[in-house]
């Protein structure tokens, strides 16, 4: 078995030192994304070909239009709205209160912070103060989410490259065997395993269980543990860095000017972090040292996410131990539809979500309902990024690119 | 570069977890062990005298983001166990389908009628097994419900540090 | 944070006022405004976002319906924030910036898609979010929530 899995890997490492594999520029602002396809100018016609909305490497519903010459894109336009529920829609007819559980729904993958972006923008309308144990409760929950949703991003990731890696499903299933504990966690602090409903107005919902502070560093002690052996399995081989190196790159400047944000943003070199530029919650009192890389090629946005996991996990096992007692909510308890009734105002609040720079503005005008709500999801920054990044790479690059910015199309479409 | 070492790599990982312990269960045949707080399906509750806790308030209905219940309310009259007059509900529906499982009708109910039960298997089948009517929400009356009811939901959440030794109490059930 | 230096760039150049919301720039302008900005280093666009009021009475006069543009950019070396807005009356559109932030692009498209204003100059305005065909903009205050609408395709 071990013979056959190096004779595949070394006759496709054969053929890749073949290909002409010069790393592809970075690309920057002044790219045209709209290319006229009547203008080009090749052998033969162009081949237009749909990739999605149901395709397994698309992760999600998101369609992409690729115009090929041969395997290799020369124009690509993505096609959204496949998973568009109205959500912004929704939260103006529905109360503060009813709002958080359904913004759980956006990034299905990391619902903590979604419900975290929400309440931190409608308790700045309000002006009521959290206290310190519910910032702590936030912050822990916020930080083995990012480790949760990180490692399923890890594993799809693995499995993109598929059969390549020789490995693809085992690094995929490990994966999800350890975000599964993660998720046990969440089940014995909140009840739920996916849509939590943990944050609310003013504080938390659930205090901590006895013992589950216990429970919490074993399972980040395991984690932290097992994360080499998955670097190992990855980067460490070949093939996995001759398809991820070079692939993918963005410009610094065109990243900004698109609004990429979290890993995608810190792959590129831009030292930036609302965890520590715009403390929320408890980061005021814990240092964080965010991951970076310069490259901005695939393998530096993978780097990055690993290295986020390992600081994640540092992070909630040190707050973990210190946990203030007190109360977990700051204002008094919430027992009807319209017990938040903020004064008419505006405010945008931001957080680092796993996928970047989660955002909610909403505009208050005095009733128990928004105004107007509006989610700033990271995803969707990450996906305006495909148009540029595309273009010039072949159709297994497409996916590997698009893997790599770790869409969630949920919170893209909303 | 050399393409076997970390083929040999990714190999001892795999052997190395080999011998690790499965975390998946055969999930029909072997009960899952649940956390006491999960929430999973929904019952309504009777007072220790024999009474229906639900005072048919509405207050459930109204909070409800998905609006999944309809309550009925009737009547007042005098309490069968307590001879007080009180409210009644002489309809309740859930339609399991359309709920979030957020907790708010929970929350909210301010005589603790409504809790969150877990349900040992599939909460069914068929779509009208999603359909809970006020009979099948009294009969799941004696499932396991989750420690969070809704009086003690608002102590644990009231900034009052006497709160503080009531929301600690309900912290360990044993699970389903 | 919000960016004073910026502010204080709108105040002497364009003669506005930023409170806490940012100044309200006139549509004639936006563009140049936006340029300045790009130039003082707030090369990350954060949001375009858009809201629709409608019209109201205000006593005897009558305000008409009208859309305010809502714009955030950030200069991540320094971390500070600079909001903007711009409110035009309905039928009218707003210049588009994708010139100046290219992610404007995207961005201005859902705030057409959601909202409805229209942003001239822009290179590809089309819906994202809903289908071609679909009638009206969700996001206007007086859109039923149950407005009838052809099936997805």
């Amino acid at each position: 078995m071990a013979m056959s899995a190096h004779a595949t890997a070394h006759t496709s490492q054969a053929k890749a030192a073949e290909l002409p594999r010069v790393p592809t520029p970075a690309i920057g602002p002044r790219a045209n994304p709209y290319l006229d396809a009547d203008s080009f100018e090749g052998e033969g016609d162009l081949m237009v070909l749909n990739m999605g909305p149901q395709h397994p490497s698309t992760h999600g519903v998101l369609r992409l239009k690729l115009w090929l010459d041969g395997e290799v894109v020369i124009k690509a336009v993505p096609y959204l709205g496949y998973l568009h529920r109205g959500v912004e829609k929704l939260l103006e007819k529905l109360s503060y209160v009813q709002s958080t559980p359904i913004v759980d729904k956006n990034d299905y993958v990391a619902s903590m912070t979604n419900e975290l972006a929400l309440v931190m923008a409608f308790e700045k309308l309000e002006g009521c103060e959290v206290p310190r144990r519910a910032r702590y409760l936030r912050t822990i929950c916020a930080e083995m989410q990012r480790v949760a949703s990180h490692l399923l991003w890890l594993g799809t990731f693995a499995l993109d490259m598929g059969g390549a890696l020789g490995g693809g499903t085992t690094a995929f299933m490990y994966c999800l065997r350890e975000r599964e504990r993660i998720l046990d966690l969440f089940e014995e602090l909140t009840g739920a395993r996916f849509h939590y409903h943990m944050m609310q107005i003013g504080g938390v919902r659930h205090d901590l269980p006895v013992g589950w502070d216990v429970h919490m560093k074993q399972v980040a002690a395991d984690i932290r543990a097992r994360i080499p052996e998955y670097e190992s399995m990855l980067s460490a081989n070949p093939i996995f860095r001759s398809r991820t190196k070079g692939i993918g790159r963005i410009d610094a400047r065109l990243a900004m000017e698109l609004g990429l944000s979290g890993p995608n943003l810190r792959a590129c070199g831009v030292d930036f972090d609302l965890r520590r530029s715009q403390p929320y919650a408890a980061y005021d009192e814990i240092e964080v040292h965010s991951a970076l890389a310069y490259e901005g090629d695939v393998y530096a946005r993978y780097q990055v996410r690993v290295a986020e996991m390992y600081e994640s996990l540092r992070i909630a096992t040190a707050l973990v131990d210190g946990v203030p007692a007190g109360p977990i909510m700051g204002r008094k308890p919430i027992e009807t539809v319209n017990a938040v009734k903020p004064p008419a105002g505006e405010a945008y609040v931001a957080i680092d979500s796993p996928r970047g720079e989660l955002g909610c503005w909403v505009v208050s005008d005095g009733s128990p309902r928004p105004y107007r709500c509006k989610l700033r999801p990271p995803s969707y920054h990450a996906l305006a990024a495909l148009p540029y990044l595309l273009p010039g790479t072949t159709i297994p690059d497409v996916v590997v690119i698009l893997g790599s910015l770790d869409p969630i199309m949920g919170e893209a479409d909303r | 570069m050399s393409v076997i070492a970390p083929l040999l790599d990714a190999l001892r990982t795999t052997i190395r977890n080999l011998g690790r312990k499965p975390i998946t269960a055969m999930h029909p045949f072997e009960p899952r062990t649940r956390a006491p707080r999960y929430r999973q399906s929904f019952a309504l509750l009777h007072e220790a005298n024999g009474d229906e806790a639900c005072i048919g308030c509405k207050k459930c209905e109204k909070i409800c983001p998905s609006e999944v219940i309809v309550v009925g309310t009737a009547a007042k009259r005098e309490s069968p166990a307590t001879g007080k007059k009180r409210g009644w509900a002489d309809d309740f529906t859930l339609d399991l389908q359309a709920c979030i499982v957020c907790e708010l009708c929970v929350q909210v109910c301010p005589v603790d009628a409504i809790v969150m039960v877990r349900v040992p298997n599939a909460p069914g089948f068929e779509r009208e097994d999603l359909f809970l009517t006020m009979k099948r929400l009294y009969e799941n009356e004696a499932l396991p419900h989750a420690p969070a009811i809704g009086s003690s939901m608002i102590a644990s959440h009231n900034p009052a540090p006497a709160s503080q030794a009531q929301a600690a109490a309900p912290a360990q059930e044993p699970g389903t | 944070m919000i960016g004073q230096d910026v502010a204080q760039i709108a105040h002497e150049r364009f003669g506005l006022e930023s409170g806490e919301l940012g100044p309200s720039v006139p549509r004639e302008r936006l563009l140049e405004f936006a340029s300045a900005l790009c130039e003082a280093g707030y090369l990350y666009l954060v949001y375009i976002s858009a809201m629709h009021h409608p019209a109201t009475k205000n006593g005897e006069a009558e305000v008409p319906a009208r859309y305010t543009v809502v714009y955030r950019v950030r200069d991540l070396a320094r971390g500070l924030e600079f909001p903007f807005r711009c409110e035009v009356p309905l039928g009218t559109g707003v210049p588009s910036v994708a010139s100046v932030w290219a992610g404007a692009d995207w961005q201005e498209r859902e705030a057409y898609d959601l909202v409805g204003p229209v942003f001239e100059g822009h290179p590809d305005l089309r819906r994202i979010m809903l289908p071609e065909d679909w009638e009206g903009h969700p996001l206007h205050r007086d859109y039923a929530i149950n407005t009838p609408h052809h099936p997805w395709r």
